[in-house]
């Protein structure tokens, strides 16, 4: 009796894939034993797989995510995504423009400026001359409303990155609280924070310097990055590595640094990583393609076989 | 132009692969599916506004889980409805046997299984049909319902006890084997068994 317990506790823990190599085995001989045996287990089987159906209610799946879906995902759409063709945004750009020629009327010799914020996730803009601005989640973009008539220029509080279509009669410029970057035909990332502005050029030529024009400006080309701090332009040695990850959702190591990719992930996720110094130095190679962070660091442990864990809002690495 | 991203990926992914069974574990607490619908709708638009972190993480299923239990047994107790009627462990094949008899037949193998689950004991049930609607190891169940691991495998093996007998009373599995041995001679008296 008790054997006939224990080799039907063996069998249901096979059925959950929980069986241990030892007990599969004993059930293995215990099936070769009787052709009873066999249809036992057969029944058991039976009802085991028929159980996962039986219990299933019909409900109205579609229905659901869409209800689901306008409450998350559709919910945000109408601040991330501004384009005309989204049909949410149809209402918000014909506000926009209401606005913007209310603006215009009330104020003539003004120029209005059209602030787009990315408030909850990263903001593409398409610009009349085709010209696509991205900005990062938290970043602001303010276009004139006269853009592409005499002059290209937008302000920038944050990071964007900017690829421009070439016109030389009109060239393209973004300022920021402290700089003036001009275009040449390009595509450049501009990097507006708190105490520095930092500019790298992926594609093409641009010209970077103060907002006053007081410093000769610097000219960078392809993979080069300058940053102005204080009063100070200097160039430095581009990081092209992770800099659009914001972007593209993919970030890409190889034997890359472990303090490296601590800093790539804080600027990604906005998370920080502390390292040890002793393990600062540890190579890690691997590619992230919009991956959550609890993923990531997942993957982070499996690679570097240490002990890495998402605490309070900060990713602590360990041996 | 705007791609959408991985998480809105993962999320819809989570949902289709899961919704189903959720709806129908709340279902055995609710027994009402446009309620269990609405549980489970709730949890998930939940996760979006507070876990987004969390998605596309593999206890994410398992916190499902026991969101829908914690969910449906508060609305429960705010409905004040009395869902669940404690039964002696013991009496529970013959009451298997003793309401099938009392209801209208049903030829169905599902169906009748369905039956079967609804009936056996409260405790024996919902570790059972958690274990089969969720997937989730002993441990996983035995911590979402703060029992012992060796009582998830008991209440498993009763489960399946019960079940094996009321499949022999009832002849389920075996009306396979004769269809094959006997042919269409029995196709057309499936319905008579009951």
């Amino acid at each position: 009796m008790d054997d006939k317990v224990q080799i039907q506790e063996i069998i249901i823990r096979h059925l959950n894939g929980e069986a241990s190599q030892e007990e599969n085995l004993q059930l293995d001989q215990w099936l070769a034993q009787s052709p009873d045996h066999v249809q036992e287990f057969e029944l058991i089987k039976n009802i085991w797989e028929d159980t996962a159906t039986a219990a299933l209610i019909p409900v109205n799946e579609p229905k659901a995510w869409e209800n689901i879906r306008s409450q998350t995902i559709g919910n945000e759409t109408k601040v991330i995504k501004l384009f005309p063709w989204k049909k949410t945004w149809s209402i918000a750009a014909a506000v926009l423009l209401l606005i913007t020629v209310g603006y215009f009327i009330l104020k003539p010799s003004e120029t209005a400026w059209q602030e787009t914020i990315a408030r909850d996730g990263n903001k593409k803009i398409r610009l009349g001359d085709g010209t696509l601005i991205s900005i990062r989640k938290g970043s602001t973009i303010a276009i004139p409303q006269n853009y592409g008539t005499a002059i290209r220029q937008v302000k920038l509080t944050g990071e964007g990155y900017f690829e421009v279509t070439h016109n030389a009669q009109k060239p393209f410029s973004v300022i920021t609280d402290k700089s003036l970057v001009k275009d040449i035909g390009t595509a450049f990332l501009v990097k507006s924070s708190g105490e520095k502005d930092e500019v790298t050029v992926m594609e093409g030529e641009v010209s970077f310097c103060d907002k006053k024009e007081t410093l000769s400006p610097i000219l960078m080309k392809a993979n080069e990055s300058a940053t102005l701090f204080n009063t100070t332009l200097q160039k430095n040695k581009a990081d092209t590595g992770n800099i659009l990850s914001w972007r593209s959702g993919i970030l890409v190591f190889q034997n890359t640094a472990l303090a490296k990719v601590a800093k790539d992930i804080k600027d990604y996720y906005n998370i920080p990583m502390e390292v040890p110094a002793r393990l600062a130095t540890t190579e890690i190679t691997a590619t992230f393609n919009n991956e959550s962070l609890a993923q990531v660091v997942k993957e982070l442990g499996l690679l570097t076989g240490l002990a890495i864990q998402l605490n309070n809002n900060k990713i602590v690495v360990a041996e | 132009m705007e791609e959408t991203l991985a998480i809105e990926k993962e999320f819809k992914l989570l949902f289709s692969r899961n919704y189903r069974q959720l709806c129908s574990y709340a279902y055995t607490f609710l027994k009402d599916i446009d309620s269990s619908e609405d549980v489970v709708q709730e949890i998930f638009i939940k996760i979006w506004e507070k876990q987004k972190m969390a998605i596309g993480t593999t206890q994410l299923k398992y916190y499902l889980f026991s969101a829908v239990r914690n969910n449906c047994l508060t609305r429960i107790q705010k409905d004040k409805r009395n869902f669940l009627q404690e039964l002696n462990d013991e009496d529970a094949a013959e009451e298997i046997k003793l309401a099938l008899e009392s209801n209208e037949p049903i030829s169905n193998t599902r169906d009748l299984i369905a039956k079967a689950m609804n009936l056996l004991p409260p405790k024996c049930r919902e570790v059972f049909l958690l274990s089969r609607l969720s997937g989730q190891t002993y441990l996983q169940i035995a911590d979402s319902l703060g029992i012992s691991v060796k009582t998830v495998e008991n209440q498993m093996g009763k489960a399946i006890k019960l079940l094996k007998i009321f499949a022999k009373e009832h002849n389920i599995y075996s009306i396979m084997l004769c269809l094959i041995y006997f042919g269409s001679y029995f196709l057309e008296n499936i319905g008579v068994f009951h």
